[in-house]
């Protein structure tokens, strides 16, 4: 009984983290391609913190990855 | 000479392809092997079992050294130790299979090693040879990166944050060579001594560039009114709380990403075997190349983890230098 609830909630949870940062991931790229268009001169300081910003947003779904990897032994 | 490089460019662009599939099909067999056994408990369809010891004994390597799973999905291909501890005995067996990760990290070392202290070594300003200036765009390149984070006294931190770069970014190619394996996709081996050495670099940073009381001021909070002493008070462990959990986040980031697409491309291979089995009744049949795409994603995001494994160690750094370095970089 407990396993087959894991089974539904781990895929349940990294999609619902997935769609969060799938739609922070978005805004993020739209403010970072809308300051690159502006200021095509700034490219490089815009897409490193472009970057940088992404892997943050990113670490969330990273997060309930692992913890779903951790979780799956228990399945 | 445009012309000259771009066939060389598309030979090499061939000879690419063709390693990315050969590393595919490097871990067809056992894997086929490996998922025919499994499967054979629940699925009516598949019935072959595993006829040669040898090459079960490899899929079942490649169960076990899954780190920290006991119950052993199919994580990764099988790699060069994989193959070897099927010759080996059983005692050095268990060595090959727990030192996979650090084993295949010291083999990047020594070739990153041979590779750059060949590169440097006759250098000359004058008449740079054509290895020096591959030496010179890579160290450039990321000179510049650091530059434009840190400011000027970037120079400090290259050797350091460059060697973070490129160790990450070879090793997590590697998993992509037929038979290597990235040893960034283990957390408790590699990623978190990683995560561990940027702590401890930070800190010492921290330490150098504040003194002691400068560090204690920026950890709680950089208080200057009454105030803000009394809010000190909160901010100190909160502050505490953020230096301990950045190099985890840095390790567990590396981790799920390397993790997640050598699992993925795992999963594909099985795939593709599974397609082909369903068809052809022989148990030694290569599957499709399912995963053969999935190299590409791979090349792209070993890199992106590489640059932001590297950007964001430059950043906790930055966060820690005297802020004048700021203004004097935003002053011109």
């Amino acid at each position: 009984m407990d396993g087959n609830l894991l089974g539904l909630a781990l895929p349940i949870g990294l999609g619902m983290a997935a769609i969060g940062s799938g739609l922070g991931l978005g805004k993020a790229i739209e403010g970072g391609m809308n300051a690159m268009g502006r200021q095509p001169e700034a490219i490089g300081q815009i897409q490193t913190a472009m970057i940088i910003g992404c892997a943050f947003i990113e670490a969330l779904t990273i997060y309930a990855l692992v913890a779903t990897l951790m979780l799956m032994g228990k399945l | 000479m445009f012309d000259m490089s771009r066939n060389k460019l598309t030979i090499l662009a061939i000879a690419f392809g063709a390693l990315l599939f050969a590393a595919g099909m490097s871990g067809t067999p056992a894997m086929a092997q490996h998922d025919t056994h499994g499967e054979a408990a629940h699925a009516e369809g598949a019935d072959q079992h595993a006829d040669q010891h040898a090459e079960e004994q490899a899929g079942d390597h490649a169960e076990g050294h899954a780190e920290g799973h006991d119950e052993g999905h199919d994580d990764h291909l099988p790699n060069l130790l994989t193959y070897v501890s099927v010759v080996t005995p059983d005692s050095v067996d268990n060595i090959l299979v727990e030192w996979n990760n650090p084993i295949f990290a010291f083999i990047v070392i020594i070739l990153t090693a041979i590779f750059f202290i060949s590169l440097s070594k006759d250098l000359n300003s004058r008449k740079p040879s054509r290895k020096q200036m591959v030496a010179e765009l890579i160290i450039g390149y990321l000179y510049d990166l650091f530059t434009q984070i840190i400011g000027p006294t970037a120079r400090r931190y290259t050797p350091f944050l460059g060697s973070l770069f490129l160790f990450i970014l070879l090793n997590n190619l590697f998993g992509l060579v037929p038979l290597g394996h990235a040893s960034t996709s283990a957390f408790n081996t590699t990623t978190f001594a990683l995560g561990l050495i940027t702590f401890f670099f930070v800190q010492t940073v921290a330490l150098k560039e504040n003194g002691l009381l400068g560090y204690l001021h920026h950890m709680a909070g950089s208080p200057k009114t009454g105030m803000d002493w009394g809010f000190s008070l909160l901010l100190f462990p909160l502050h505490l709380l953020g230096e301990l959990i950045k190099p985890v986040s840095l390790a567990l980031r590396l981790f799920g990403n390397i993790f997640g697409e050598e699992a993925l491309v795992a999963t594909m291979v099985g795939l593709g075997i599974l397609i082909t089995h369903a068809f052809v009744d022989a148990s030694l049949m290569p599957g499709i190349p399912l995963q053969f795409p999935f190299y590409f994603l791979g090349l792209l995001s070993s890199t992106i983890q590489a640059l932001v494994f590297t950007l964001l160690a430059t950043v906790y750094i930055a966060l820690w230098l005297p802020h004048v370095d700021h203004d004097e970089q935003h002053g011109h």
